[in-house]
């Protein structure tokens, strides 16, 4: 996922991606700010229409949403079970277990669906703004809001070595296996327990590899000068104060209407 | 007689302070390394906390996270356990795998401090004291914080959720504390610790 992530992330060009990378970050915030402010259907309904619009908009492929949807579906499960359990408003059913009475209530039932249509939304903007903002910009863009190189580079650095990472957990993997210990047989309880004789090698052959990677890096210079030149250009235009100033005060405002006219 | 050895953090540089610890090109590559491991371990992990209560009550992946931000913190110091407890969510919401992963910038950002407070309390990092304490300041700190999220975001009765609490306790304690004695006992007999 984070190959595909940092491909897609790299080559795409779209009017979105072009925006100021801390703009499409206030729209996303924005947007989390409005999910945690209110529980209203219609709310939701139109920010749903914005997010499917962003899409539509940056060609983002739906089968990256459906993975996305596909983990989040556990837990919302889990939410509204959980709520449907704990509510005592509404029951619709009752039964007896080992001499306790279990009620199921309508209320919770509405109220899990509602807070697993917040989970969704909640996760939706950050995961498109990953998708949309090309790391090499995000790391510019924070260089240009104060933050030091070599910390706003790290981002960048991660998703670059992340497959590597996964190969190399794949390969000790192997060769775990080919010793007899195969932790792929175990089931999940036991795999939790089995998985040191990987962890440890893979922190040990990680740490060693980070030796060389940091002095390739010292010695093609990095972080050797305090000013440094980019490659990428980062420009704030008249539509990210537009967007900026838009999402604040959207966020604000639906702040607002929940607070004191919602309830 | 002689004298008991203190390690201190960071333990792959001792001389240098615990905050912010070590900032050199090898120290932010090392962390960024422990991140990236963070996560593949994680896959594991997650999938069983998934498989039981969807995530909401992550057990497995909990005593991971212990155990790779508390190792990072102890061998790269405050900047190096900051770079594993915030890369780490960075990466699972961009890509999209769990919902509550920016929640996860606080939770694995306490763990440092954690760290760093147990480190500088018990004034000896490898040792079951440090390991003991740490593994009881974060857990106690990760549930005080989980309780707001449960309550605001997912609107659940945090009064009947205590019992799930006490279980996530009442395995992270333990598990954390033996498989970080464990883990940087490994580090000192590989040579990775040094003055």
């Amino acid at each position: 996922m984070a190959n595909i992530l940092y491909t897609l992330s790299m080559q795409r060009r779209s009017f979105i991606g072009d925006l100021h990378p801390l703009s499409i970050l206030s729209a996303a915030g924005g947007t989390v700010v409005i999910v945690f402010s209110t529980l209203n259907t219609w709310v939701y309904l139109g920010l749903l229409l914005f997010l499917a619009a962003v899409m539509i908009m940056d060609r983002i492929p739906l089968k990256q949403l459906g993975k996305m949807v596909l983990v989040i579906l556990p837990m919302c499960f889990f939410i509204t079970l959980i709520q449907v359990l704990a509510q005592t408003k509404d029951p619709f059913y009752s039964t007896e277990i080992l001499g306790k009475t279990i009620t199921f209530s309508s209320y919770g039932l509405e109220l899990g669906i509602r807070i697993s249509a917040r989970v969704l939304l909640l996760a939706l903007p950050l995961s498109l703004f990953f998708m949309i903002v090309s790391p090499m910009r995000l790391t510019r863009a924070l260089y240009d809001a104060g933050i030091p190189f070599k910390y706003a580079y790290l981002f960048t650095l991660g998703l670059r070595f992340l497959p590597l990472v996964l190969d190399e957990i794949t390969t000790i993997n192997n060769a775990q296996k080919s010793r007899g210990y195969d932790i792929d047989q175990s089931n999940f309880v036991v795999k939790m327990i089995k998985i040191i004789p990987v962890m440890i090698p893979l922190i040990l052959s990680l740490l060693k590899r980070a030796e060389t990677i940091a002095l390739a890096m010292d010695l093609q210079g990095f972080n050797a000068y305090d000013k440094r030149s980019f490659l990428v250009e980062v420009h704030k235009r008249p539509i990210d104060a537009i967007i900026r100033w838009s999402s604040l005060f959207t966020a604000l405002g639906v702040m607002a209407w929940a607070i004191f006219l919602q309830h | 007689m002689t004298a008991e050895k203190k390690y201190t953090i960071p333990l792959s540089k001792m001389s240098v302070k615990a905050w912010p610890g070590r900032t050199d090109t090898q120290g932010l590559v090392s962390s960024l390394m422990l991140s990236l491991a963070m996560i593949g371990m994680l896959q594991f992990g997650e999938r069983l906390d998934t498989l039981f209560f969807g995530g909401l009550f992550p057990v497995s992946g909990r005593v991971i996270a212990f155990c790779m931000v508390g190792l990072s913190t102890a061998l790269f110091g405050a900047i190096g356990g900051f770079i594993v407890s915030e890369i780490n969510p960075l990466i699972a919401t961009a890509t999209g795998t769990s919902p509550i992963a920016p929640f996860w910038l606080i939770t694995n950002g306490i763990q440092v401090i954690a760290m760093l407070l147990s480190g500088a309390i018990t004034k000896n990092v490898i040792s079951w004291r440090n390991t003991i304490l740490y593994a009881i300041l974060a857990s106690l700190f990760v549930v005080v914080l989980y309780i707001p999220l449960h309550v605001f975001y997912f609107k659940l009765p945090w009064s009947k959720l205590i019992a799930m609490y006490s279980f996530q306790t009442a395995v992270s304690i333990p598990a954390t504390a033996i498989f970080v004695r464990g883990l940087l006992a490994v580090m000192e007999k590989s040579g990775f610790i040094s003055e």
